[in-house]
This record gives C-alpha cells, sequence and structure tokens, in this order.
C-alpha cells in the first residue's frame, strides 16, 4: 500500500514553538499576579498611609509573590507539560531548552515590573515625603536609587525561582514522590542561597560584583540538572 | 509517508519486573495493526517504547529505521493516544487542538472538526470536565486529525458506548483509505476490530507469541457445527479451541485446516465448516491449558 501523509515544511523549530506556548500560558497569568501586586501594593500604601506612617517600602514586598508564584508555574510547567509535549511529537530536548528559555525570559519580564514598580514608588514617596526604607536582612542595595544592583539581585532571584521550580517539577515527575521531597534541599536550595551568595561574609573578600559569576554558575549548574533529569526521563501513565 | 517499525531483542523492565522480554518484531509500513494481548502481557509497555515514551533496558527499537529516542524528525512522525489521551485537561478542547495544529505537521483542523461534530464534543469544554467514554473520544480525535505517519491507539475505546467505536472504526477507515500510514490498535474488543485489521501481533506474559497476517492466521483454524455427538465424533483426533453448546447442536473451534477428505466427511456427518475469528485464536493462544 502507497503511503501519502507528507510532513509540509515548518515555518518554526519545535523550540520556537514549544517557547511561544509556554511564554503565552505563563504570560496569561503573569498579568494577573502584575495587577494582583499593583493593587495590593497601592491598596496597602493607602491603608498604612491613614493609619500609620509610611517609612518603608511597600513594594519591596512583592519579591516574595515573584519568587514563589512563578516557582509553582514552573513547577507544574515541567511535571504537568511532559506528557503532552511528548505525546505530541516533540522531544524533550525541546522541551527542555524552551521552558529554560521561556523560565529566564519571565524571569526577566518579573525583574523589570519589579525594579519599574520600586522606582515609580520612589517617585511617589519622594513627592510626597514619605521615606522608602529597604527591611532586608542584607541587602546586595541599601536603596532603590541602586537601579544595577536592584536589576542583579532580583535579576538573580527571579531567575533561580524559575529554573529551581522547574528542577523539582521534573525531580517528582522523574523521582516520585519520596525522593522527590528527600532532595528538596538540594532543588530549591538555589532560590535559598543565590542572593545571599552577594553578601555572606563567608565569601569575603570577594566583592559583591565578583561573586556574581558564581551565582550564575550556579544557575547554570541548576539548570543542567533540570537538562539531565528531563532528557532522561520516562513518560509516566496517564492518570484516568 | 509511513514508518516501519522495527524492534530486536526489545526487553523492558519496571525494577525487577520483566514487562517485555526479548522481543523481535516487525511492522510493516502502510498497514493496519492489531496488538493484541491479555491484560499485563505487555502491550502498553511496547507501545510506549516504540513511541519513545520510555527507553528499553535491553535491546533495540527502529522507527522509519532509527531510533526514536529524543529524535526529533522520528517523534514528530509518530502519535501514541493512550487511554484517554495525553491532553492538557485543563485547557479548551478547541484549545488544544490549536496547540495541536501549530505542533503537529499534518494536523488537520477540518478533520478534527468533523470528528468532534461527529462525536458531540463541545470544542468549548474542557478535558477534566468529560466522562471517560468523552475524554477517551477526544484521544480518537487527536489521533486521526494528527495524522501521524505512525499512529497508534493503545485502549483508545474504553468507555466509549457502541455507538461512538464504530464511529471511531469508520472514520479510522476512512481517513486510513484517504491517507494511508501505519496504524497500530491494541483493543480487547477483538470481534470489533478484526475486520479492519491487516496484520496481526499477539503478546503473551512479555514475549511475542505471534506476528501474522490476519487472513493466514484466519484460515489457521475451522469452526465446526452440527449435531453434539457428530462433532465429538468429527473433532476426536483434533485441537480444540474453542466449544460452545446449545442443547443438542454444538460449535467447535479446531486448530490446523482441513483437507478436502476431510471436509467431505463433516458434509457426510451433517457438520457445517466455517471460518474461525480471531477472538476464538486469541484465546485458545493465550490461555494456560487447551479446552479438549
Amino acid at each position: 500500500m502507497s503511503a501519502t501523509t507528507a510532513s509540509p515544511a515548518l515555518r518554526w523549530s519545535t523550540v520556537t514553538l514549544t517557547a511561544r506556548w509556554l511564554l503565552r500560558q505563563h504570560l496569561r497569568i503573569a498579568l494577573w499576579a502584575v495587577a494582583i501586586v499593583l493593587l495590593a501594593v497601592t491598596v496597602a500604601v493607602g491603608l498604612v498611609d491613614r493609619y500609620g506612617s509610611v517609612d518603608i517600602s511597600i513594594v519591596q514586598f512583592a519579591r516574595q509573590g515573584f519568587v514563589w508564584f512563578p516557582f509553582s508555574m514552573a513547577i507544574m510547567m515541567s511535571a504537568g507539560f511532559l506528557n503532552v509535549h511528548v505525546a505530541s511529537g516533540l522531544t524533550r530536548r525541546s522541551l527542555g531548552w524552551a521552558s529554560i528559555a521561556v523560565g529566564l525570559g519571565m524571569a526577566g519580564f518579573y525583574t523589570v515590573v519589579m525594579t519599574a514598580a520600586l522606582q515609580l514608588e520612589r517617585a511617589v514617596y519622594g513627592s510626597r515625603g514619605w521615606a522608602q526604607q529597604i527591611t532586608d536582612n542584607a541587602p546586595v542595595f541599601a536603596d532603590t536609587s541602586q537601579v544595577g544592583w536592584i536589576l542583579v539581585d532580583v535579576g538573580l532571584l527571579f531567575a533561580s525561582a524559575q529554573l529551581s521550580g522547574l528542577l523539582v517539577g521534573i525531580s517528582y515527575y522523574r523521582l516520585g514522590g519520596w525522593w522527590g521531597t528527600l532532595v528538596l534541599p538540594l532543588t530549591v536550595g538555589p532560590v535559598l542561597v543565590v542572593t545571599p551568595l552577594l553578601t555572606t561574609p563567608l565569601l569575603d573578600p570577594l566583592s559583591s560584583l565578583a561573586r556574581v559569576p558564581i551565582a550564575v554558575a550556579l544557575l547554570g549548574l541548576t539548570a543542567a540538572a533540570y537538562l539531565v533529569l528531563l532528557r532522561r526521563s520516562p513518560v509516566r501513565p496517564v492518570a484516568t | 509517508m509511513s514508518f516501519t517499525v522495527s524492534t530486536r531483542g526489545l526487553t523492558v523492565r519496571y525494577g525487577r519486573t520483566t514487562a517485555l522480554e526479548g522481543v523481535n518484531l516487525e511492522l510493516a509500513a502502510g498497514a493496519i495493526h492489531g496488538l493484541l494481548g491479555r491484560n499485563g502481557s505487555g502491550k502498553t509497555t511496547l507501545l510506549s517504547t516504540i513511541a519513545a515514551f520510555r527507553r528499553p533496558a535491553a535491546g533495540t527499537v527502529l522507527v522509519d529505521g532509527e531510533d526514536p529516542w529524543e529524535n526529533e524528525r522520528v517523534m514528530r512522525g509518530m502519535c501514541l493516544i493512550r487511554e484517554s489521551g495525553d491532553v492538557q485537561v485543563d485547557l479548551r478542547m478547541r484549545d488544544h487542538l490549536g496547540y495541536l495544529a501549530d505542533v503537529r505537521p499534518n494536523f488537520d483542523g477540518d478533520l478534527a472538526g468533523r470528528l468532534m461534530d461527529t462525536f458531540e464534543l463541545d470544542p468549548k469544554r474542557r478535558p477534566s470536565k468529560l466522562s471517560r467514554g468523552k475524554k477517551s473520544a477526544f484521544g480518537a480525535v487527536v489521533g486521526l486529525a494528527s495524522r501521524a505517519e505512525l499512529t497508534i491507539f493503545d485502549e483508545v475505546h474504553l468507555g466509549m458506548d457502541a455507538p461512538s467505536r464504530f464511529a471511531f472504526y469508520d472514520a479510522l477507515l476512512a481517513d486510513y483509505i484517504e491517507h494511508p500510514r501505519t496504524v497500530v490498535l491494541s483493543s480487547h474488543l477483538i470481534d470489533e476490530i478484526q475486520l479492519m485489521l491487516e496484520r496481526v501481533v499477539i503478546l503473551d506474559r512479555g514475549r511475542l507469541l505471534l506476528a501474522d497476517d490476519a487472513e493466514t492466521l484466519r484460515a489457521r483454524g475451522v469452526s465446526v457445527t452440527g449435531p453434539a455427538e457428530a462433532v465429538d465424533r468429527f473433532t476426536e483426533d483434533r485441537t480444540v479451541l474453542r466449544r460452545q453448546q446449545l442443547g443438542g447442536t454444538s460449535q467447535v473451534t479446531v486448530d490446523g485446516g482441513l483437507s478436502a477428505a476431510d471436509r467431505a466427511t463433516a458434509t457426510q456427518l451433517g457438520l457445517e465448516v466455517g471460518p474461525i475469528d480471531l477472538q476464538s485464536l486469541f484465546v485458545h493462544l493465550t490461555e494456560k491449558e487447551v479446552v479438549r
């Protein structure tokens, strides 16, 4: 019997196709997240101003939201999308590179949003004569005028949240509940140590700037571990 | 084009359990293959390994001449639909079909739309909200509309009612005639699918029991119907695969063909001789003991 199904030329590489799809999912949720954060910050500032005195940055607390919310999204992407992706005729490799690219892109998006929000808050606080104090324990930036350091600090943190989320997701998927939980200190570790790396006395006398490549290397290791686990992962049975 | 499949010494293990052992198999391109086997015989494992869902512990799998594992060209030409499918359950079905239109090179959106109508699936609904049968029907839509060079349905009919199953068989045959490709159907409903099958593969306890043309298998035995006493006398020295009796009439399925002399004897005894059905052969081959 003759065969007739012919594959037409594809306009996009599989990595690009996957990245576009993942990005669409991420952005839809991210816009909600940003809207919620902006609303929450506005309400919080209003309430503090009404019932007390505004002397600390409220936007700085959005940092946790922009870490753990995308972190959970990344877990869902790596643990929940692999079956669909491979069943759609695409390689694990393309999912790996696409999810890393989208994760880093989203980290960049959240970094810009966070930095812009801090600058907006700085302008508003300045016009009202309020103090915009940063209450972080060991901040790499002392005040919000250090835009470069804000970008480095939250950029590294948000990127680690994305990559770590991917690693946690694939660890649970590949290794199961017990091992996935046991290796959590390793898989969540990058989120917890990446920014303290910039200020910890353990790395003295290295300057903060000299520590940035170490933090980037840690993120590289996280991404590599994710790719290794993903590329050897069998597709799990369908839950029906 | 259609893909061929070839396995050599294929062995798959889950921990200490061996699901497949030393399977040597050839699936020709451009044919509908039936994969039959009892529960736990290794059907899903074999199909998952062919479709690069998992790696073998030993042996090789070649699809269109190449190892399918992480092989971009080969993977894009394969579509394995497992039970209720691997779809985005929290996405509207129309959005998932949109996704497939992006990533599946031969995806036919018009066919998908027609099949959605046939199976009475509302594109605005999410798969997570569907009944088991409707989920299976959506899996069938995805598998057919993807028009992959190697299309594999693993028990895709589970939960589907009879009209939906027959609508699926009709749609599969119609699209296969128009767009020939390699199709593998795994099913327990042998009676329903046997007329579609060109080749049959039977697995038993993780090993390949046989792989042959469906016609050759059907010619492998005969059914003999008539008065119970005459049937018993005629089949005295033959291997009986299956025996059914209603009142004084017996119908038995006999392994092996009959010579012209045998047929003449059967006629003299007032017996009716007919072709064997695949289900009887399957039951016989995978049973532990032969009925005597």
